[in-house]
C-alpha cells in the first residue's frame, strides 16, 4: 500500500462512499419501484426497522455526509486559489465537522435500537 | 549503525519476478539511502543496480519507493527513517532491473506537451522584458528536474499509464503561464482531453512526493481553471 | 552482434556544452546523434547554481574587456588570451539567446536580465567587485540544461540515451567515429561519423571529496588520451572553498556573492587578512588556500578541518528568496537554518581546468604547434581552450560550455559540408570488446569500490590544494600499485542488462590514467600558479614556466611537451586581490 496522506486517503473514502452511496441508490430505487406492490411494499419497509438496517443506516448516513463534506473540500481545491494549499486543513476541518453532526445524528437514529420502540 | 534495507530485486537475465533481498548495512545516521544502496553495491552485493547521479537532490537520476512513499534517495536520512528501510522501484512503469525503471514512456508524455518556448515573433536584440511578478508567475513549475516521483505515486496513472501525468502537466504550465510564450492554446488543447488534466482526482500523492516542493496540485487546478475560464 | 549506425556528427556528453553544440549542428543537417551515459537533463550541468558570467551591463556600467582582464588574472595568466576575448564577446549574444529560448532568469524591476556578484569579477580592471553574474535563483544551471535539452527536442535532435562512450576511432589523424555500451543490453554500438564532438566533462571523482556527481570520471578524456592526444594542464584542478564538510555538496559561490562571510573558530573574517580588496569574494583558488592554512594552523571550527560559511546577517527573506537551492541543502542534510546558524564548509574538488587541448573553434589539437586532428572537437570542462588557465572563476563555466559548444558545433556544421566519411578501422569495436571481456571475466581478488576509495582517499592527500614531490612522487607509486591491482579486478555482475559493476570498473581505469597524468604534470611543473599549489616551489615562475603542459602518453610512458601562452592585452603582474 502506497503510503500516501490526507490526500490520497480523502480520496479513498471519497471513492468507498461514493459507491457505498450509489449501491444504497439501486436498491432505493428498486425498493420504491416496489410501490406498485402495496403489500409487498409495506413488508418491506417493516423489514428495514431491524437492527441491522438501523446500523446500516447510520453507516449509509456516514457515506452521505462525509462524501458530501469532502465534495465541499474538492470544489474548494477546484475553484479558490489556495484551496490546494490548505486542502490539509480543510480535511481535518471537515472530519471535526463530521464528527459534530454525525455523532448525534447516530445516537438518535440508534435510539430505537437501544430503547426500544 | 547498524541497518536492515530490504530491496525489492529483480533480474531479467535470472529471475521470473521479482523478489525481497535483505541487507545488513553499516551506515551514519546522518547517511542517506542513497549510501545505503552503495554500501550495498560496493561492500555486499555488486549486482545491485541503481541509477544515480549528483547524490543531492538535483538531477533527479534516484527516484524509487522508499518506505512505501516516492522520494530520491539521495534526499532522504537515515535517521529519519530508522530500520528496517525498504527500497522498491517506482510503480507503474516497468522494471528493468532492480531499482530501474523503463522512463520511455515518462518522456514521451513530457515532449507530448511540447515543452519548449514557443513565440515565433522576433526577439529584440537583448533580452525579452518580463517584470518580476510576471516572472514569479510560474516559478514554482520551472523547478521540475523531471524524476518521475510525482507521476508513478499517483493512483490515476497507476490505473491508466495513458494518463499524461502530473510532471507533464506542471511542465506544460511553466510554459502557459510564462509572459513570454505564445503556445498556451495549443498546450491547454493538448491537455483538454479525457487522458490529459481532467484524469486528476487531486488525490496529491503528487505534492507530496516531489522532491522540489512543487505544489504540483495547484499547478493542475491553474490549468484545470484556464480550460475552464478560458483565461490565465 | 554489433550494430553500426551513420550519422554526420556524434556528440559525447549531453551537458550544457553537447547540447549546445547539437543544437548548432542540427542547423546544417539533421543526421547529428547527442550520445549519453544518463539521461541528458541528469547531466551535472543542471547543479551549478550561482550564474552566468556576461557582461550585460543590465545593473550597473559593465564591459567584456573587464570581464575578459579579470578572467585572464583569475587564471594566474594562464588563459590563452585570444580565447578568452572571443568567450567574454560572446558570453554576451549567448545569454540573450538563452532568454530568447526561454530561460526564466530572475530579473530586475525594469524587467531586465538581473545580475549579482561573484567571486573575481570587478569593474573597471579589479577597481571592486561588479554585478555580472546573470541568474535564475540558485538554479542557474538546472534553467540551463533544460532550456538547450527543450530546444533539442524542438529541432529533434536524435539522442541515445544511456550510451556509454569506451573509445574514439581515430586513424592517420582523422576521427571516424566511437564506439559505445548500450547500458540497455550490454550490447556494443559503432557510431560511424564524418566528426565527433568530446563534451564528457570533468574528474572530480578522483577526489574523495568532490561536488562532482558520481558520473563524472572523465571518460572522453581518458580515452582521447589513450588514442594518443596529449592532455593539456591536468595539473589545474580547482578547489572550490565551500562545498559542505565531508559531503562535497556546493554551497554556491553566490552565498557569498550576496554578502556571506567566511569564519574561522574564532569567528574571524580571516580573508580580511589575506585579500583585503575582494575578501570573501577572491578567486576560488586563493580562498580555498588560505582555508587550508587556517586549517593548518589550528583555526579550524572546533580544531577540526572545515570552516563556517555565516549568513546570518543576510535576513531571511534574502536567503530564502536568492539562495533557496542551498537553504535546503543545509536544511536537509545537515538540519541546520542558514538563517539562524553558519553552515560548515570545505574545499571541494571542483573543476578541471586542464583537458583536451583545442583551438578556438573546438577543434582538438595534438600537439605544441597545434596541428588539429581532423573531425575531432571538444568543448566544454573536458576540454582545454584554454580559457580559464590555471583557476577558474565562477560563472565562467556557463560562459565556456555555451561559447564553445556553440562555436565548435559552428565549426562542425562547416567542416561536414565538406568532409566525407573516412572508412572504418578494421574490428572496430574490438579494443572495446575485449577490455570489456577482461573485466567481465577477470577473476582476480580486488574490488573496484576498494581501489577507487584507495585512489580517492590518497589523491585527495597527496595531490589537492597544496602539493609536494614527496608527496607527488609517492602518490605515482600509489597509482602504479593501483593500476596493478586493477588488472586483478573482481566484477560481480557478469550480465548484460543494466551492469553497473561493468560500468564502475571502467570508469575507474579512466580515472586511473587521469590521475596518472595530473601527478607527472604536477611534478614536472615546479612553481606555484592557480590551483596548482607546490609547497616546495611556493612562488609563480613567469620566466620558466609561463606555458602550457602537454601530457601524452605513449606505450604507457608519459611525455610532456609544452606550449606558449597566447598574450594579447594583459601582460603577467603579481596577482594580488
Amino acid at each position: 500500500m502506497y503510503r500516501g496522506r490526507e490526500g490520497m486517503w480523502s480520496w479513498i473514502l471519497h471513492r468507498v462512499t461514493g459507491l457505498g452511496i450509489l449501491l444504497f441508490l439501486a436498491i432505493h430505487i428498486v425498493d420504491i419501484y416496489l410501490l406498485g406492490w402495496p403489500d409487498l411494499f409495506n413488508k418491506l419497509l417493516f423489514f428495514y426497522r431491524h437492527p441491522v438496517f438501523r446500523v446500516a443506516e447510520v453507516f449509509l448516513a456516514a457515506a452521505a455526509l462525509y462524501h458530501a463534506l469532502n465534495g465541499i473540500r474538492i470544489l474548494l481545491v477546484d475553484f479558490w486559489v489556495e484551496g490546494t494549499r490548505f486542502h490539509r486543513q480543510i480535511f481535518w476541518a471537515q472530519m471535526v465537522l463530521f464528527l459534530l453532526i454525525w455523532i448525534p445524528a447516530s445516537l438518535w437514529m440508534l435510539s430505537p435500537v437501544v430503547f426500544g420502540r | 549503525m547498524r541497518v536492515l534495507l530490504k530491496i525489492k530485486r529483480f533480474n531479467p537475465e535470472r529471475d521470473r519476478a521479482p523478489y525481497w533481498a535483505e541487507y545488513e548495512v553499516e551506515v551514519e545516521p546522518v547517511d542517506r539511502v542513497l549510501d545505503a544502496l552503495e554500501y550495498v553495491k560496493w561492500h555486499l552485493d555488486g549486482t545491485l543496480a541503481f541509477r544515480r547521479s549528483c547524490a543531492h537532490g538535483i538531477c533527479g537520476s534516484d527516484a524509487m519507493l522508499i518506505n512505501g512513499r516516492n522520494r530520491l534517495a539521495c534526499k532522504v536520512l537515515i535517521k529519519d527513517l530508522g530500520s528496517p528501510i525498504t527500497v522498491e522501484p517506482m510503480r507503474g512503469f516497468p522494471v528493468i532491473k532492480d531499482l530501474v525503471v523503463d522512463m520511455e514512456g515518462f518522456f514521451a508524455k513530457y515532449r507530448a506537451i511540447k515543452p519548449y518556448l514557443i513565440n515565433d515573433e522576433l526577439p529584440p536584440e537583448t533580452e525579452r522584458r518580463q517584470s518580476p511578478e510576471e516572472r514569479a508567475r510560474f516559478d514554482d513549475t520551472t523547478k521540475c528536474i523531471l524524476c518521475g516521483a510525482c507521476t508513478t505515486s499517483c493512483p490515476s496513472f497507476w490505473a491508466n499509464g495513458e494518463y499524461i501525468g502530473p510532471a507533464a502537466i506542471v511542465n506544460a504550465h511553466r510554459f502557459i503561464f510564462d509572459s513570454r510564450d505564445r503556445g498556451a492554446a495549443e498546450r491547454l488543447a493538448i491537455l483538454n482531453t479525457r487522458l490529459g488534466v481532467w484524469r486528476c482526482r487531486t488525490i496529491f500523492n503528487c505534492v507530496e512526493a516531489c522532491p522540489r516542493g512543487i505544489d504540483v496540485t495547484r499547478a493542475i487546478a491553474e490549468v484545470k481553471r484556464a480550460l475552464l475560464f478560458s483565461g490565465t | 552482434m554489433t550494430t553500426v549506425h551513420r550519422y554526420d556528427a556524434v556528440i559525447v556528453g549531453a551537458g550544457g556544452a553537447g547540447l549546445r553544440a547539437a543544437l548548432e549542428v542540427a542547423r546544417a543537417t539533421p543526421r547529428v546523434a547527442v550520445v549519453s551515459k544518463l539521461y541528458p537533463i541528469r547531466s551535472h550541468t543542471g547543479t551549478a547554481q550561482g550564474g552566468i558570467g556576461a557582461a550585460l551591463g543590465n545593473m550597473e556600467e559593465d564591459h567584456w574587456e573587464w570581464h575578459m582582464f579579470d578572467t585572464v588574472k583569475g587564471s594566474d595568466y594562464l588563459a590563452d588570451q585570444d580565447a578568452v576575448e572571443i568567450m567574454c564577446q560572446e558570453a554576451i549574444a549567448c545569454v540573450y539567446e538563452l532568454e530568447h529560448w526561454g530561460l526564466p532568469f530572475d530579473r530586475t524591476p525594469e524587467g531586465k536580465i538581473a545580475q549579482r556578484r561573484f567571486g573575481g569579477h570587478t569593474r573597471n580592471f579589479g577597481e571592486a567587485p561588479v554585478r555580472r553574474a546573470c541568474h535564475a535563483a540558485d538554479r542557474t544551471g538546472h534553467m540551463i540544461l533544460q532550456t538547450l535539452y527543450q530546444q533539442c527536442l524542438k529541432h529533434e535532435v536524435q539522442f541515445f540515451n544511456e550510451f556509454h562512450v569506451l573509445d574514439l576511432l581515430l586513424e592517420d589523424n582523422v576521427c571516424r567515429g566511437i564506439v559505445a555500451l548500450s547500458l540497455a543490453d550490454g550490447e556494443l554500438h559503432v557510431f560511424h561519423a564524418k566528426a565527433v564532438l568530446f563534451a564528457t566533462g570533468g574528474f572530480g571523482r578522483m577526489y574523495k571529496v568532490t561536488s562532482n556527481a558520481r558520473s563524472l570520471t572523465g571518460d572522453g578524456v581518458a580515452i582521447a588520451l589513450r588514442r594518443g592526444i596529449p592532455l593539456e594542464d591536468m595539473e589545474f584542478f580547482q578547489f572550490h572553498p565551500t562545498g559542505i564538510y565531508k559531503l562535497g555538496i556546493l554551497i554556491s559561490e553566490a552565498a557569498r556573492g550576496e554578502g556571506g562571510i567566511l569564519r574561522n573558530r574564532q569567528g574571524e573574517r580571516f580573508m580580511e587578512r589575506y585579500a583585503p580588496t575582494l575578501l570573501d569574494l577572491a578567486p576560488r583558488d586563493i580562498i580555498s588556500r588560505c582555508m587550508y592554512t587556517e586549517i593548518r594552523e589550528g583555526r579550524g571550527i572546533d580544531g577540526k578541518d572545515y570552516l563556517h560559511l555565516d549568513l546570518t546577517h543576510l535576513g531571511r527573506e534574502v536567503i530564502e528568496k536568492k539562495l533557496p537551492d542551498i537553504t535546503d541543502f543545509a536544511r536537509t542534510y545537515l538540519g541546520i537554518d542558514p538563517v539562524r546558524e553558519p553552515i560548515p564548509v570545505q574545499p571541494t574538488a571542483h573543476y578541471a581546468m586542464g583537458g583536451i587541448p583545442t583551438d578556438v573553434h573546438g577543434r582538438v589539437i595534438r600537439d605544441e604547434k597545434n596541428t588539429p586532428v581532423l573531425g575531432f572537437y571538444a568543448a566544454g570542462e573536458c576540454a582545454c581552450v584554454s580559457v580559464h588557465g590555471a583557476n577558474r572563476l565562477g560563472t565562467n563555466s556557463l560562459v565556456d560550455i555555451l561559447v564553445f559548444g556553440k562555436l565548435a558545433g559552428r565549426h562542425m556544421a562547416d567542416y561536414l559540408r565538406g568532409a566525407d566519411f573516412a572508412p572504418l578501422p578494421k574490428d572496430a569495436e574490438g579494443p572495446a570488446r575485449e577490455e570489456c571481456q577482461r573485466l567481465l571475466t577477470s577473476n582476480g581478488a580486488e574490488s573496484v569500490a576498494r581501489l577507487r576509495e584507495i585512489l580517492q582517499r590518497e589523491m585527495m592527500d597527496k595531490a589537492a590544494v597544496f602539493r609536494t614531490r614527496e608527496g607527488l612522487e609517492a602518490m605515482l607509486t600509489t597509482l602504479k600499485e593501483l593500476k596493478d591491482r586493477y588488472r586483478r579486478i573482481r566484477l560481480q555482475d557478469k550480465g548484460k542488462i543494466f551492469n553497473t559493476d561493468l560500468q564502475e570498473a571502467l570508469e575507474l581505469g579512466y580515472l586511473l590514467d587521469l590521475a596518472e597524468v595530473t601527478v607527472v604534470s604536477a611534478l614536472a611543473r615546479r612553481e606555484s600558479r592557480g590551483a596548482h599549489y607546490r609547497e616546495d616551489f611556493p612562488k609563480r615562475d613567469d620566466a620558466q614556466w609561463l606555458k602550457h603542459t602537454l601530457a601524452y602518453r605513449i606505450n604507457g610512458e608519459y611525455e610532456l611537451r609544452y606550449k606558449p601562452v597566447v598574450i594579447t592585452r594583459f601582460q603577467p603582474v603579481e596577482r594580488k586581490y
